[in-house]
């Protein structure tokens, strides 16, 4: 079978069944999970780490704890809920040990950049001082405003999976957001103003 | 609305997630409020900031990294898969530990009811009736103390021929008055004085001729009786006068000298049946003379086998038309090795009606040969 196919069927597998097909001994199927999600999870992890070797090694980790967990779940909720979960506690844990150390935001410089079709020399260099500028702020968060930034803002979940994922109310899930916005603006604060005078 | 109550709504208005309501107020402050659109705007920048993060790829090869570790995993599980289960098979923690629990329990309690069975007294076997029962199962005491079938003669001592040592009235009073169940002895008895008569044994007396009377201490017969006396048996195999004395046809023994013993009429050689009498009771002295006391046959095959041969003899005195159920008598209670008649009478002593006759029983235990 081709890769193609593969993929379509692959993509024809819902994560339930995926998960089914693991509980019942069928360990490829995991495969289909890891490949449908690592992006989200990478990512996920990268910006509560900011260092991109700390955050591939960490997804490893969440992916193989949810593999040897996967017996346990009982699919009362979605697989990517549960699997965001995982990757957060993992990404929190790792995140205060590496708050001993001075945590330094190691871009992605080559990857970044092609996200920015034809990008001028100033525009990339603006953009990458932004990100970097966020990247920064971001970890300067505590771990759980950063988490619900990035699960709001960052990867676009809604307000009740947030909630599922955190395992607190919505209520509970939008004031937190809106703090954690407000200590990020007021660490990104300076350099909005500085760019807004400079224009 | 103030600005404190719309800054904290102003993430949901820049999201639109607001009700209409609350939609339309917080954009009419913002209309009017410089500070909260300019707070509006600098959140509006962040969320922008964060959401233009790029999505980065993972490394290549991330997940044949993963499906790698994740089999390797597969191969080899962990402490709890080991143990218990695989992703196909549950085997229930709580399961094994009861079955566990109910091993242990069964392997306690039979533990407990073999060591309860070892630690239990042995049960005290029935103990068989004692050898000197009788035929009818009465005890020796209470053979002493049952009438005799019909045919009971008060003896009288005094009715022994010339020679005899005769019982003190107050010797028969003592015998008698222990025999409660023999009333008729009792008053028999008690009133004879020595010298009265054969006459004067009613026919109402003679029912019951062997009645058990109480034995008499052989101290007593020996130290109380005059012309008796405690002797040794000649072949010095009588039961001695200080050793107990046991109740039964054979009863109260008085110990007579040869010297003294009486004529008989008819003399009966009886053999004790076999663990049926106590003789060890009347022990290694020599073979003693008794005088027969109203005492009724009862067991001589009581008590246990004697350890030595011993002989006793006893002496009766019967009227003449009682003599045959008196040898009915003798004959359940042994077994008869030889009866004659010693003393001038007619061959049928019960056609003499109108005497006594003087009875000798030498009573051979069962092991003599």
């Amino acid at each position: 079978m081709s890769n193609q196919a593969k993929e379509m069927v692959a993509d024809s597998i819902s994560d339930a069944e995926c998960v089914r097909r693991v509980q019942r001994g069928q360990t490829d199927a995991f495969e289909i999970l890891v490949r449908r999600h690592e992006k989200t999870i990478f990512n996920l992890i990268y910006r509560m780490l900011g260092d991109p070797d700390e955050a591939t090694e960490v997804s490893q980790e969440a992916f193989l704890s949810a593999f040897r967990a996967l017996g346990q779940f009982r699919g009362e909720a979605n697989f990517s809920t549960w699997l965001y979960r995982i990757a957060l506690n993992h990404a929190s844990t790792r995140r205060r040990n590496l708050n001993t150390r001075q945590r330094k935001v190691v871009p992605i410089e080559n990857a970044e950049a092609l996200h920015d079709p034809q990008p001028g020399p100033v525009e990339v260099f603006e953009k990458k001082e932004i990100r970097e500028k966020v990247q920064v702020a971001l970890n300067q968060l505590d771990a759980e405003d950063a988490a619900v930034i990035l699960l709001r803002d960052l990867q676009d979940v809604s307000y009740d999976e947030v909630a599922r994922v955190l395992e607190i109310p919505v209520g509970t899930v939008k004031s937190r957001l809106h703090r954690a916005r407000q200590a990020l603006k007021s660490r990104l604060m300076p350099y909005f103003c500085a760019k807004r005078k400079a224009v | 609305m103030n600005c404190q109550e719309i800054q904290p709504a102003l993430s949901e208005y820049i999201e639109k997630s607001l009700d209409p309501i609350r939609m339309k107020a917080v954009e009419t402050h913002l209309i009017s409020c410089i500070a909260c659109r300019a707070e509006a705007e600098s959140l509006i920048d962040c969320i922008q900031q964060v959401a233009q993060l790029p999505i980065l790829d993972p490394p290549l090869g991330f997940a044949q990294r993963v499906m790698t570790q994740v089999r390797e995993i597969e191969a080899k599980p962990s402490k709890w898969q080991k143990l218990f289960t695989s992703f196909k098979i549950a085997v229930p923690l709580q399961a094994t530990a009861v079955a566990l629990i109910a091993v242990l329990a069964l392997t306690l309690y039979q533990k407990q009811t073999r060591n309860h069975d070892l630690t239990r007294p042995p049960m005290t076997p029935i103990s068989p009736a004692p050898l000197s029962l009788d035929q009818a199962g009465n005890s020796p005491t209470q053979q002493a103390f049952n009438s005799v079938p019909t045919g009971s003669t008060a003896i009288k001592h005094e009715k022994f021929r010339s020679g005899l040592a005769q019982l003190s009235s107050e010797q028969l009073d003592k015998t008698a008055n222990v025999q409660p169940s023999s009333p008729k002895v009792h008053s028999t008895v008690a009133a004879q004085s020595p010298g009265s008569g054969a006459a004067e044994n009613s026919a109402g007396d003679i029912k019951n001729p062997f009645t058990r009377r109480t034995p008499i201490q052989a101290q007593e017969v020996a130290t109380g009786i005059g012309g008796f006396g405690a002797t040794r048996d000649p072949f010095e195999n009588a039961p001695s006068l200080g050793g107990s004395f046991r109740p039964g046809f054979f009863g109260p023994e008085h110990f007579l000298s040869p010297m003294t013993e009486p004529m008989a009429d008819i003399e009966f050689m009886v053999r004790r049946r076999a663990q049926s009498r106590d003789e060890n009771i009347a022990g290694n002295d020599a073979s003693r003379q008794h005088q027969e006391n109203g005492v009724a046959p009862a067991a001589i095959g009581q008590g246990n086998p004697p350890s030595v041969a011993v002989r006793e003899v006893r002496w009766f005195a019967v009227p003449a038309d009682q003599y045959q159920q008196f040898r009915k008598e003798l004959v359940s209670e042994a077994d008869i090795e030889s009866e004659k008649q010693i003393g001038a009478m007619e061959k049928d002593p019960a056609s003499n009606s109108n005497r006594e006759l003087l009875i000798k029983v030498i009573i051979v235990s069962p092991a003599e040969r």
